[in-house]
């Protein structure tokens, strides 16, 4: 890829997440390269001045291709500042990721789960939000998430301005959930 | 409304421009070349360039010309450029043991290892004004300079004279020092990359006196040392030279020099009184680009004096200090109040306006 | 003589939108972290561009690190597009990036403003960039930043409504005219900007994002769109927006924006005119229409 399509992808691809993080439980579709979206995505967000972290699986495989390509270094849990979760269960390593201090609560961490399920069409939300950046009724779905990780991200974030900034990726799509927003369920 | 007229503000900048750039041609005299800057007003260099935060001599010329002779102005000039240059990567800590010393004093003793070298200084010179200056004569600065080599040949900008040991070091040995808290490399502050936090690392602290404007560092130094504030400065070594810098070889992976840079170095000591202990001595050092033995040793001076605990004077207060001295942005700030400020103003206005109507009742 | 633009397209190769690429990334994380806390001031390594710190460069960063080709650029100074400042800015982001620059508020993509917030309400699809001199609101009552820090950690804002309490016993009134300090998400008391406290309720529950950037103070901060934004006050003290006392624009008669007052030395009066220059011209071509 040429250095000036790059600079113009990147570009793109963060204009969209920063849509996407303003507001909150909206799809941003974005139509990846060939490397995929979430390598669109870290493209955009790391380089050598931040660590970052692959749990689960494909962690082996992941980290060196992912500091091949934006020079970031890895780092574990506890330290990085991105974290990197394949869709699923976490199990308790969430509860581990740094959500920041009181004087500087942006040191909290940024977790991106990718391989997600994000459906646009589906009519009925699973999970209401509230929070800045949010039109009354907004919802989401991402089947791909379990209910339980959603409710481990409520409770890290609920020592507010403490806490965690979520990306969740799949194949097209994307949505964010800053640490501001309250999820709860539709029952 | 003059200079906000509705229409034409790009016309009104581009002329101010040409009208400036007139300012420095409309003179009589031979256009200056960078080469002329870089050799004859050297000492000017060598202050944009560690103000400016780049070692680049012949950039650091070209912005002293364009500036037309304005230090702040070519400081910020170089500086904007600097911020364009991606990072590529980091040097190995450079070691100013390992400095080819031009000029090497201490004022604490009397004698030291490797001697007093005064080196080329301007101490001694009086201060009066050389005529034989005034006439540009080439044939007689060459016959000037021949004079001076006498039958020295092969010329260089310093001589290999060895290591020379650190005053300081005589001190540790007698253990009279304490000594500064050592900072790991990987914990080394990024002042360029994040913007600094308070109480701030001393290694943010350094850097940032060491981009630090001249002037301003030396009136907070000379505030401390005239009266408000405590330090007694001995000047424990001066040295001028040039260092190596190293970098690790890509390939081999070993160090690898990749060129010397002329810096400054100023250790000061000062008296240190810990209740119940004996008293010691602690140490205050600066450093900076080029030969600039103001700026070396008053940052030596804040270094030590924001070190005091209970500060009481603006110069021990390190947050005042660090958030002062940056000559580019003290600068910038200041002039710009002459940017329009009427919106702002009729609402102050309104206030005012508002405030005596209320006391009027 | 070299022109800015000559300078920047000549053969140094200056980078798409100035800035190199980890700049511009660095800046982006602070961005989506501002986004993610609103009225908090994220920390970032504000870097030296060619304009001189406090003339707008935080602005300016923040614009270059969002803008792409497609983006339609406005940029204000005192409401007004042809403000030297203003011309300077937008001269130089036109050198760097080639975008597309308008005046008119309904067509931009992005607006950088010193001052002022358009009068025509912003949209979903529109960013709006606030040049920022004092991004720490609580600096009135308190020069340390260390302090003022902990002060924002522990919701400490104590002492600011000290301070406003000890104005009205003073002035009969909160006396504060521009900058006025607003609570933000419930959570943080935020500078806006030098905007008047005409602009203030624009911000409140807007449909654009709001991006705050001081460069000199190295801080960005944001307020989401659909944010609660609420301008310090007292139940029997209102905040209170700048009074015209019943003046119009005397070029198309609006009754209903930011007025700059000029005075006539020669005859004595005063004159009423829009801040807003665009907002002013539109209303004038609707009054020609008609």
């Amino acid at each position: 890829m040429g250095t000036d399509i790059k600079i113009a992808r990147n570009q793109g691809t963060f204009r969209e997440l920063m849509n996407a993080f303003a507001r909150p439980g909206s799809l941003a579709a974005i139509t990846p390269s060939s490397e995929g979206l979430l390598m669109d995505v870290l493209d955009v967000l790391l380089d050598h001045e931040v660590s970052f972290c692959v749990l689960g699986k494909n962690k082996e495989s992941m980290e060196p291709e992912i500091t091949a390509v934006t020079g970031s270094r890895t780092a574990d849990t506890g330290s990085a500042d991105f974290v990197i979760f394949a869709a699923g269960d976490t199990g308790d390593e969430l509860y581990k990721v740094k959500r920041g201090s009181l004087e500087y609560p942006d040191k909290g961490a940024t977790v991106i789960y990718y391989g997600a399920v994000l459906d646009e069409n589906k009519k009925i939300a699973d999970h209401s939000f509230k929070g800045p950046g949010i039109a009354a009724g907004t919802g989401f779905t991402a089947p791909g998430i379990p209910e339980g990780e959603l409710k481990k991200l409520s409770e890290i974030n609920s020592e507010y301005p403490l806490g965690v900034d979520t990306v969740i990726i799949s194949e097209n799509n994307i949505l964010c959930i800053p640490r501001s927003s309250k999820i709860g369920v539709v029952k | 409304m003059g200079y906000i007229a509705v229409k034409g503000g790009k016309d009104a900048i581009e002329n101010a421009e040409k009208y400036l750039e007139f300012q420095r041609l409309k003179g009589a005299s031979d256009d200056l070349s960078i080469g002329q800057i870089k050799d004859q007003l050297y000492l000017a260099v060598d202050r944009i360039m560690s103000e400016g935060s780049l070692y680049a001599p012949e950039l650091a010329a070209l912005a002293f010309k364009q500036a037309a002779g304005d230090t702040l102005e070519a400081s910020f000039i170089l500086r904007a450029y600097r911020t364009t240059k991606p990072r590529v990567g980091y040097s190995l800590p450079c070691d100013t043991k390992k400095m080819k010393v031009i000029r090497r004093i201490s004022a604490a003793f009397k004698d030291i290892p490797g001697g007093q070298i005064l080196g080329p200084t301007s101490d001694y010179t009086l201060k009066l004004l050389d005529f034989g200056l005034e006439e540009a004569d080439n044939a007689k600065r060459k016959a000037e300079l021949e004079k001076l080599l006498g039958d020295i040949v092969n010329y260089k900008d310093y001589e290999d004279i060895g290591e020379l040991p650190r005053v300081i070091d005589m001190l540790r040995k007698e253990g009279l020092v304490i000594e500064n808290k050592r900072t790991k490399q990987e914990d080394i502050f990024d002042i360029t990359r994040e913007s600094n936090v308070f109480p701030a690392s001393r290694s943010a602290s350094l850097q940032t006196m060491a981009r630090g404007e001249t002037g301003g560092l030396l009136l907070l130094a000379y505030s401390n040392v005239r009266g408000y504030g405590d330090i007694h400065p001995a000047l424990g070594e001066l040295r001028v030279g040039y260092v190596p810098v190293m970098i690790t070889h890509p390939l081999t992976k070993e160090p690898y020099e990749i060129g010397k840079v002329k810096i400054t170095e100023a250790e000061i000591i000062a008296r240190f009184n810990v209740e119940g202990e004996k008293p010691k001595f602690s140490l205050g050092y600066g450093v900076c680009f080029g030969h600039n033995e103001v700026k070396a040793i008053s940052m030596a001076i804040l270094d030590r004096a924001m070190a005091t605990s209970g500060a009481k004077h603006a110069s021990n207060d390190q947050e005042f200090v660090l958030s002062h001295v940056d000559g580019i942005e003290s600068m910038g700030f200041t002039i710009h109040w002459k940017l329009p400020h009427y919106v702002t103003f009729l609402s102050d206005l309104d206030r005012l306006r508002k405030a005596q109507e209320v006391s009027g009742k | 003589m070299n022109s800015a633009a000559e300078k920047i397209d000549g053969k140094n190769g200056y980078n798409f939108a100035f800035l190199d690429e980890n700049a511009k990334k660095e800046i982006r994380r602070r961005i989506l972290k501002a986004i993610s806390i609103p009225g908090y001031q994220v920390p970032f390594g504000s870097r030296e561009l060619p304009i001189a710190r406090g003339w707008g460069t935080g602005g300016l960063q923040i614009t270059l690190s969002i803008i792409g080709k497609s983006d339609i650029l406005k940029v204000i100074d005192q409401g007004c597009d042809d403000s030297v400042n203003a011309v300077n800015i937008r001269r130089f982001i036109k050198s760097v990036t080639g975008v597309e620059m308008t005046t008119d508020t309904e067509r931009a993509t992005l607006v950088q403003t010193r001052h002022r917030i358009p009068e025509k309400p912003l949209t979903k699809d529109q960013v709006i960039i606030f040049q920022v001199p004092f991004p720490e609101p609580l600096r009135t009552v308190e020069p340390s930043e260390a302090e003022t820090r902990r002060m924002h950690a522990e919701a400490d804002y104590s002492r600011m409504w000290l301070y406003l309490y000890e104005d009205i016993v003073k002035c009969g009134e909160i006396s504060i005219g521009a900058r006025y300090p607003v609570f933000v998400n419930n959570r943080y008391i935020m500078d806006p900007s030098p905007i008047p406290r005409w602009d203030i309720e624009k911000l409140n529950n807007s449909e654009c994002l709001n991006l705050f950037c001081a460069g000199r103070e190295k801080r960005i901060y944001a307020i989401p769109p659909r944010t609660s934004v609420k301008p310090l006050e007292f139940e029997d003290f209102r905040f209170r927006i700048e009074d015209f006392k019943g003046n119009k624009c005397e070029k198309c008669g609006s009754a209903n924006s930011y007025l700059d007052e000029t005075i006539d030395e020669a005859a004595g009066t005063r004159h009423y005119y829009c801040s807003d220059a665009d907002y002013c011209e539109k209303n004038l071509n609707n009054a020609v229409r008609k």
